[in-house]
């Protein structure tokens, strides 16, 4: 996948890289408004990634851009500036997702991996790990050709494990994950364990193979042994 | 006690001094006057007296002229000249004492000494005081009165500007975006207060913009070092080539980075409530909201071995989805995170009040008193932020809701009610331009 990180932040942006290259991506960056406008008037990206404040212009006026051209590329915000009427109008201008920061990195690939599965295979596309199968537009989980039946917590708990194979994540990472879009003040860490071992008996008791490692008292890591 | 009522009462007091001493002036001075005048005529009349007893063939020892009765005496020879004095008299008719004048007088009738005493009656002239005095205090008492209407009147006038202002101060509300107007009054101490006022609600005004705005930019600007610290942690977690003690100390930095951002969080939600920023309001359906929300909480009620008895009837209320969201949510995640394993929690909607219980630790000393309060933990070293109850009395300021916290032993209570009432005032709070009529 070709991404464009439109953040003005080096720091951040690098690390944002980093991570998604390491899944196989091509990330390019760009510091400021102008810079931003070139590149997405230039070549194409199956997503792009907007902080709003940018040196130079707004992010806003980018999405705006972009959708008028009716770029295929999936947006998604990212954005210091939290308020409700950025995101409001974020989402009117047709941007496909928000993500305040700080977030996690894993969340970000997960939020990505969604968006391009809805954007380009209309949501058909299969996500599976060895004998795992998830098709995200039914809903539905399979091991081995047999159904799972799961609660929504464990259904987004596994395509986020999925999105994030071979890594370390933390459980604030989860936790928030599962708390969802409005990450509340829900002290919610505590609950995690109970829906990571609902999952692992659930999956386990279907067949799978035990694929969730507890990584020392950090948090979890989905991998093949 | 009313300002009007105390400047009263003291005119009242300092009145009635002043009537009792010219009352008791007139008096004896009436008294005085009338006396002189009496004994002046006596005396006049002494020289004609010694004229008719002269004529008589023997000086009688007491008789009677007209309202004065005049007795004689005789004595060794002429000593003092005239002496008056007050006395009484048995008067026979009337059947009761009478007050007299007496004069008494040595003089010679005949060649022989006498002492003349002469008394005559005085009840007219008693009477004349008694009604001169009654007049002037019938006067007095109604000139009090005047002062007094007079006084109500001019307060209610002249005090106009100032309880202007005072309601104006009543209703001056740090937060709003409406200025107070202190109209201008040409009473100069008035004025003073207005001026004085006026400069002192601005500068709060001012000063509290400027901390919201202080903490609004603090929080935003947070947020950068924040996800540049998290992805840098997220970053290093996937190394493989991490020790043990390497992830334990990542560990903690994660977590303290979460409660920094929860924090954060927290107070950015709080200033965008002081901001206005959740003004679009929606009726929502509270039972099927609230009925969701113990779906995504219920792994955590397993976990600590929660019964959850509810009861929730039909209830609308009309508010912001997300501040309402975060209201429940912080009720709710209360009511299991400080609970008791094996505890309790129940959940009661109807006649549009929300009561959420929960078994738990009994709270500390004083502890409900600063549980609303921003960091206001019910136990010190818990690791609860304290901004949770705070946010929810915040988010119930603002909608006119009721909030109640009950403490009974091990049980604990929240009740909310959304009154119907209150719900117009708080659309009203939302739109200051409404208040200006």
């Amino acid at each position: 996948m070709k991404i464009l990180i439109i953040e003005d932040e080096r720091v951040l942006a690098e690390s944002i890289r980093t991570y998604l290259e390491a899944e196989g991506n091509l990330c390019e960056l760009a510091a400021d408004f102008d810079e931003a406008w070139d590149k997405t008037g230039l070549y194409d990206y199956d997503c792009i990634l907007v902080d709003i404040t940018l040196p130079g212009g707004s992010g806003l006026e980018i999405i705006r851009k972009l959708k008028a051209d009716h770029q295929r590329a999936g947006i998604i915000i990212i954005s210091a500036k939290d308020s409700i009427d950025d995101r409001i109008s974020g989402l009117e201008l047709g941007s496909d997702d928000y993500l305040p920061k700080p977030f996690h990195l894993a969340e970000l690939n997960a939020r990505i991996k969604a968006l391009v599965r809805r954007n380009q295979f209309g949501g058909s596309q299969e996500v599976h790990y060895r004998e795992i199968r998830v098709r995200p537009g039914e809903h539905e989980v399979t091991v081995a050709d047999r159904p799972v039946r799961l609660t929504r917590s464990e259904y987004d708990l596994l395509l986020y494990f999925l999105a994030n194979p071979n890594r370390v994540l933390t459980k604030e990472a989860v936790a928030e994950h599962l708390s969802g879009d409005q990450a509340d003040l829900l002290d919610s860490i505590d609950f995690v364990y109970s829906h990571i071992k609902n999952l692992r008996k659930k999956l386990t008791g279907a067949g799978a193979r035990d694929y969730i490692q507890s990584v020392y008292g950090l948090g979890y890591k989905w991998a093949a042994v | 006690m009313k300002l009007l009522q105390r400047t009263s009462r003291y005119y009242l007091a300092f009145s009635a001094v002043a009537f009792l001493l010219t009352g008791l002036l007139l008096f004896t001075g009436l008294r005085y006057i009338i006396d002189e005048e009496l004994d002046d005529q006596v005396a006049d009349a002494s020289v004609r007296l010694d004229a008719y007893l002269a004529q008589l063939p023997a000086v009688p020892d007491t008789f009677y002229q007209l309202d004065a009765v005049i007795t004689t005496a005789p004595i060794e020879r002429v000593t003092g000249s005239f002496t008056f004095s007050d006395t009484v008299f048995f008067e026979p008719i009337e059947g009761e004492m009478e007050p007299y004048r007496r004069v008494v007088y040595d003089r010679e009738i005949n060649g022989q000494p006498y002492r003349i005493t002469v008394s005559r009656l005085k009840v007219e002239s008693e009477d004349l005081i008694v009604v001169l005095f009654g007049v002037s205090m019938a006067f007095f008492g109604l000139f009090l009165l005047g002062i007094y209407v007079l006084n109500r009147y001019l307060s209610l006038r002249l005090w106009q500007p100032f309880f202007g202002a005072l309601t104006q101060v009543q209703r001056f509300d740090v937060k709003r975006k409406t200025v107070p107007v202190f109209p201008p009054s040409d009473i100069e101490e008035f004025e003073r207060l207005n001026t004085a006022l006026r400069s002192m609600t601005e500068k709060l005004r001012r000063d509290y913009h400027s901390l919201r705005q202080f903490t609004d930019n603090a929080s935003h600007e947070l947020q950068t070092p924040l996800a540049i610290m998290r992805n840098q942690v997220d970053l290093m977690l996937q190394s493989a080539d991490r020790s043990e003690t390497d992830f334990a100390h990542l560990q903690h930095l994660s977590e303290a980075l979460d409660r920094l951002k929860k924090l954060n969080q927290a107070l950015l939600l709080l200033t965008r409530i002081d901001n206005d920023q959740y003004e679009q309001l929606a009726d929502i359906e509270l039972g099927p909201l609230l009925r969701d929300k113990l779906g995504q909480l219920e792994v955590m009620l397993e976990q600590k071995g929660l019964l959850l008895e509810s009861d929730l009837r039909g209830t609308c209320v009309r508010a912001h989805p997300v501040l309402l969201d975060v209201l429940l949510n912080n009720l709710l995640s209360n009511a299991i995170k400080h609970n008791v394993a094996g505890g309790r929690v129940s959940l009661t909607l109807q006649n549009r009040t929300l009561t959420v219980g929960n078994t738990g630790l009994p709270l500390a000393e004083n502890g409900t008193e600063r549980l609303f309060e921003r960091f206001g933990k019910g136990d010190a070293d818990n690791q609860s932020l304290g901004l949770g109850l705070s946010i929810v009395g915040e988010i119930c300021k603002r909608y006119g809701y009721d909030i109640a916290y009950e403490n009974r032993g091990q049980w604990h209570e929240v009740t909310l009610s959304f009154d119907v009432r209150n719900d117009a005032l708080a659309t009203r709070w939302l739109n200051p331009g409404n208040l200006q009529s």
